[in-house]
Order: C-alpha cells, then structure tokens, then sequence
C-alpha cells in the first residue's frame, strides 16, 4: 500500500494508458498519496453513502486529512490466481472453473479480469483484459498437474494486480501446502504491506490452515476463507466480489509522519457504531 | 527363469526349489524333541529325510534365489522373493543365522563329524556349509559375507524393483504409513519388509559391517534411491542403521543432512504415521541438518554439493555471513550447471539478506542464465526489485516468468528437485554397487 509516489510518473514508468488514470479519481498528479480500500458494516451489511467527513484515519496515530473517498466508482482489475496442482480434480476442479466462470459472469463492462495459474509452475492463463473470453478460455483449458507453489504465486498475482493502476483485487484459491515455492511467505508478506493490492484467499480441504493465506490477506485488508468442501465455492468468488465493490477507497496525502518505515493504519467512522475493516498499516520506503 | 525354480501355491514356498544340497544335510526328525532353535550335538549318523521341512524348504529356496538373483533386475528369484510375507522371511533370516552360529561354534570346537539338532532336525555338521551355501574355503573360515551380501542386494533389488509394482501389501509391515501427493493423503504405503531384510543381513557380516566398503554403499545407494522419491517411511530407518554404523561419512551425513532439511517441511514430516514422524520445529531440524552437512564438509572439502546445501541451511537459520562465505566457496568449484544453479541461487538469496542488491541481482541473473526458462530466479529477481520500491524492474522480471511456456517439458527449474536431486544420484551409485557382483566376482 506504499502508493507513496507520484503517480503520473508511475503511471508513465509502467507504460500504462492515461485514461486508466483518468478512471481514477483518487489520486492527483504530483501528491504522494495513500490510498485504503475501507469495508465499513453494521450487522454485517455495507454502509452506504458515507463521504470524506464521516472518516478518521491515523497514521502512525497521527490524524491526517482524508482527501477523497469513492465507493462503486472504481473499476476493478480482479486477478484470479488459482490452483492448478495434482489435488485439484474431479469435483473440485468443477468448482472451481464454475465459480471463476461465475466471477466474470459479475463484473462489470468497464471491469477488467486476468488468470494466473499455479502448481510447481507459475502460469499466465490471460493477462489483465477486458476480454474475458480469454479468462474464460484459459480457466477451462488449465489442467490440474504438479505441486503447489501458493507463495510464488501469491507474488505473481499481486505483482499483475499492480500492473496497472487501476483498484486491484486478488483472490488466490488453494486446497494444499506450499511445496514448491522459491519465495519465502514472509518475503512475499513483507511485498503485501507496501501494496495496495487487496488479497482476498480461499483455503479448501486440508489447506494451509492460519499459514501464508491468512496472513496475506490479512496484511493486504482481505479475507481468507477457510472451507471443507468447494461445494460453496462460487458463492464464495461473489461474495467477495460483492464485498470488495462495497469497499470505500479513501485516500489521503500523509503528513506528520516519517516517510519510511512502517505506518500503522487506524480507520474510523465518526459517530456510528459500524465495523471498520481495513490493512493494518503499510510499509514504506526502502 | 531357471527351469528348477516353479511356483506353487502359497508363500515363501511358492519358490520351491529341488536343490541338490537340500536331503544329504538333514537327518529324520525326532518326533519326541520340542521345536525351537536350541542346538545340541547328537552322535548319529545322518539319514536321509523322506521330505525336508517346510523352514528348510524356505531356506533353500531363498538361498538359491540369492545365487540367481542378477543385481538389479527385477527378475524371477526377486519377484519370487517378493512374495514371501513378512513372518517367512524374518524365520528365514533366522535359520540361516542360527545354523551360521551353529557352524561356527562347531568350527570352534573342532567339531567335523556329528549331528546337530535344530528345529527338531538332526542336521549332519558336515552338511551345515552346504546348507548355508558356503564354499568350502567360506565353511573353513566360518565366512558368510558373500552370502550375506548378496542378499542384502537381492532384497534391496526387491523392496526397490518388484514391491512397487505389487499388488495388496505384500512386502509390508503392518506398520501404516500414509502417502501424500501434493499435500494431500492419497492412500497407505509401504513399510517395507525387505528393507529391514537388507539391514539385519548386513548386521550379522563378520567381524564389523562397518569394514565393508560395500555396506556402506548399499546404505549410501539405497538411501539415495529413497530420498529421490521421498519415500520416508523406509528413507529414516535407513538412515538411521546407516548413520549408526558409518558416523563419519561423507556420503551419508549428506544424505541424513538433506532428510532434516526436507523434513522442514511439516508436510514431508506426514509420510510416516508409524511412529517415524519427527514433529520437531522447523529449526530443530534445520540445526541437525546444518551440523551433518558442516560435519561432510569438514570431513570432505571437495563435496561441493554438502556445502551448497550448508549454505542453504545457514541461511535458513538466519546466519547469512556464514551462508554466504560458504556459497561463494561452492559457487567458485561448483561443476555442472545445475549445482551452479543452486550455488547462484542461494547465494543471491543470501547477497539479497545482506543488503547487497547488486550482488544478489548478478547472482540470480546468472542463475537465470543458466537454465533460461526456470522461474525461481525470475521471481527472485521481481521480488528483490519489488522490495526496494522498484515496481518498473519489478514487472519487467515478474514479465519473464509470466512469459514462460505454459508447457511444462519446455520449462526447466532444477530449484523444484533441489529437496530429492543428488548430483551422485542413486542410479549412478547403485550401478557402482552392483558392479562388483555383476562381474563374476564371489564378492
């Protein structure tokens, strides 16, 4: 979440298109900005219309001006990053197609989707598109083989979801251990916290319990959902697709605080009694 | 096939065997004695038994499957082998080592001529060597080594060639051991009875198995054999014996030192439900591995492949000075792309700990340029960039990888075999250890 450079001129460095920036209300030209994607419930259902008054954030515990806040405008980069080793068959590779078919089925026009696939290998089904008959193609074309490499993978699919500067989500499903990566999970953590990339994870079977997924998503202000059976799945994929468009993006230029290090993040709501869900902090600098 | 060997109908004994040292040894029973293996010199004259015993049917149907077996093979003496369970092939042991003590304290004695009573046979003690397969210079010298030897080769062969391909849980205990693939149970596994075969033959060679060069490679071969299919369940005892009898070996160490650096792995840690699982924490093993990879090195500096895999081991246990020091050493000697490959690998993971950027980026660069289309150094390189704040760097490496072939035979990474790959595999070292026997020698 270390969006702590100009962003026209990353914009530029990555060669992306202006209009994406253009797409992006949050961000002006020459400010150092941080943005937090902030999912705000009251008995478990979003809060709506709340503007940039409503906000609190403390940086390091230091108040700091919050400068825009959108909810629903943004369109969504989601970068599915999904397990493809020896485990994931039958049934569960059923699922598991039906519910990333599912996924693209709820985005929107201006929504953008692409597909990592992972065993041992870290595969590229279809790179972000708005094309989603490539993702579509590519999901049922990839065949279970191999062993599982979730952390390298996990890398992979934050680092697409920063290919563009567009609001990234990144749902990473895996039914196994790592066994294969080369990245060390608290390598790829230490990476989560100066994204702003949002993981949110699905952990089947006999998964990886509380390991690198939760952390990960933790880190990143997602959600690991830890399941049995992928009977659920698809309702799974757009749950959170729902949850994540329900996220508020509030952005603010930091003042008052070193420039490096670690931020400890506290978001808030004035005056009402909500659940606030955001990153814990992030990490900036070199 | 040999024409003599022809299967009947159940067990050891599906390898009956006319032998032709099988009648003259062994005197009529006496109906009056109680079975069991106390032994007791008779005076008469041996008798020609009308039909021998089903144990010295067993025996000599083994000891003949010994003298076919052709090292290596999965052939009819090992398959037939392979059928015996697990009850008939520890008496078989036991014969033959009780009737190889009987000789020998006979030989002692001066004792020649005679019976000797065992499992209720009157044995002729002229008839004993022959029994037990000896030549006539082995029978002088109380010397079973040759036997021994080779069937500790023909149950190694066995446990290695014919019980994978067996059907049902022949060849096991009844010790459960689960299988995982991809961390996952996928079923029950083998315990398997000949490797214990192999090692309590080994044991009885006189006067110290550990004087035997060829023990120590069957250990050494067989252990390599296990651990390239991560088959830990037979792989821990084997280290174990072997560890026991040849501490100061280069060889072994390396390999109980790669066993601990796998058993990190809380999943390789399931292959054992039997008891074998060591549960400790990842540094306890990673301690265990560093001090038997240190020791291999000490003992052999040349061993390039040891001390890429201490360096990896230090600097898993956070001592990246000296994990660097010794990568750099393995880095300058190491022969063979892929052990360069892991020597740069490490070393750049290890540079990139240190806080020297450049110096890791050169080292997983020349990883990379090694085996081009391997991945590990290409998301090395994505994440060292990532780390210091280099998105564009970043991308630009995390590019490459996602540019591979999609088509796994066009990918090439030895990083997903560094845990079972031996630089001295067990192919090669179980040629070098067939090799003697195949050539004609007694051995």
């Amino acid at each position: 979440m270390n969006r702590r450079v100009p962003v026209v001129a990353a914009l530029l460095l990555w060669g992306l298109p202006l209009h994406a920036a253009a797409q992006n209300p949050t961000f002006s030209s020459k400010v150092e900005a941080v943005r937090v994607d902030v999912l705000v419930t009251k008995d478990g259902k979003p809060v709506r219309n709340l503007g940039p008054a409503d906000f609190e954030i403390f940086d390091n515990g230091v108040p700091q001006q919050v400068d825009l806040v959108s909810f629903e405008q943004l369109p969504l980069n989601v970068v599915l990053t999904l397990d493809m080793s020896d485990s994931v068959v039958g049934e569960r590779l059923a699922h598991l197609r039906a519910a990333g078919q599912g996924l693209l089925d709820g985005l929107k026009s201006e929504d953008r989707a692409a597909l990592v696939t992972f065993n041992h290998m870290v595969t590229l089904g279809a790179d972000l598109t708005a094309d989603w008959g490539r993702v579509r193609r590519a999901l049922d074309q990839a065949r279970p083989k191999g062993n599982t490499s979730v952390v390298d993978a996990g890398f992979t699919g934050m680092m697409l979801g920063e290919s563009d500067v567009g609001r990234s989500l990144v749902i990473v499903f895996s039914d196994g251990l790592d066994t294969s990566s080369w990245l060390a999970p608290e390598a790829v953590i230490e990476i989560a916290k100066r994204s702003d990339v949002v993981v949110y994870a699905v952990s089947a079977g006999e998964g990886e319990k509380g390991g690198f997924l939760r952390e990960l998503s933790e880190q990143t202000g997602g959600r690991l959902f830890e399941i049995e059976s992928t009977k659920n799945l698809s309702a799974i994929f757009l749950q959170v697709l729902d949850e994540f468009r329900q996220r508020y993006v509030v952005s603010y230029s930091p003042a008052g605080v070193p420039a490096d290090g670690w931020h400890r993040l506290t978001v808030r709501v004035k005056g009402r009694e909500v659940t606030v869900k955001a990153r814990p902090g992030y990490l900036a600098g070199r | 096939m040999n024409a003599r060997v022809r299967a009947t109908s159940s067990g050891f004994a599906a390898a009956i065997v006319t032998l032709a040292l099988a009648g003259p040894a062994v005197a009529q029973p006496r109906a009056t004695k109680p079975p069991g293996a106390q032994v007791s010199l008779v005076d008469s004259q041996a008798a020609q038994p009308a039909k021998s015993p089903p144990w010295l049917q067993n025996l000599q149907s083994w000891l003949q499957a010994i003298a076919e077996h052709k090292p290596g093979e999965p052939d009819i003496p090992a398959i037939l082998t392979g059928s015996a369970t697990e009850a008939e092939l520890e008496a078989v042991r036991i014969d033959f080592l009780a009737l190889l003590d009987i000789h020998r304290r006979l030989a002692e004695r001066g004792a020649r001529a005679g019976q000797a009573r065992y499992k209720n046979e009157d044995i002729t003690v002229s008839g004993i060597p022959k029994l037990l397969g000896l030549t006539s210079a082995e029978a002088e010298r109380s010397d079973a080594t040759r036997i021994l030897k080779r069937a500790a080769i023909l149950h190694g062969d066995v446990a290695m060639l014919v019980i994978p391909n067996s059907l049902g849980k022949v060849g096991c205990t009844t010790q459960p051991v689960v299988v995982l693939k991809d961390g996952h149970d996928v079923g029950t596994g083998c315990h398997g009875t000949h490797w214990i075969q192999g090692r309590a033959l080994l044991d009885a060679i006189r006067p110290y198995p550990r004087a035997d060069p060829m023990v120590r490679l069957w250990y050494e071969a067989t252990i390599a054999f296990l651990l390239e299919r991560m088959d830990y369940a037979n792989g821990v005892p084997q280290i174990d014996q072997g560890s026991l009898l040849f501490p100061s070996d280069p060889g072994l160490l390396f390999e109980h030192g790669v066993s601990h650096e796998t058993f990190v792995s809380v999943i390789n840690q399931a292959g054992d439900r039997g008891g074998k699982v060591d549960l400790r924490p990842a540094s306890a093993h990673l301690k265990e591995a560093e001090a038997l990879f240190r020791r291999a090195v000490e003992l052999d500096p040349g061993f390039i492949e040891a001390r890429i895999h201490h360096g990896a081991v230090l600097g898993a246990l956070g001592r990246h000075d000296e994990a660097a020091g010794e990568l750099r050493k393995a880095a300058a000697s190491a022969q063979g792309p892929i052990l360069r490959y892991y020597a740069e690998l490490f070393l750049g993971n290890e540079e990139q700990a240190l806080g020297g950027r450049d110096a890791a980026r050169a080292h997983y660069n020349q990883a990379s340029a090694l085996f081009p289309t391997a991945q590990s150094p290409r998301i090395a390189l994505s994440a060292l960039a990532r780390q210091r704040g280099d998105r564009v760097e970043a991308l630009a490496a995390m590019r490459h990888v996602l540019n591979l072939p999609a088509d796994e035979r066009r990918r090439e990474d030895p990083w997903w075999s560094y845990r079972f790959w031996f630089d001295k595999n067990a192919e090669m070292l179980l040629r070098d250890l067939y090799r003697p026997f195949l050539a004609g020698g007694q051995q």
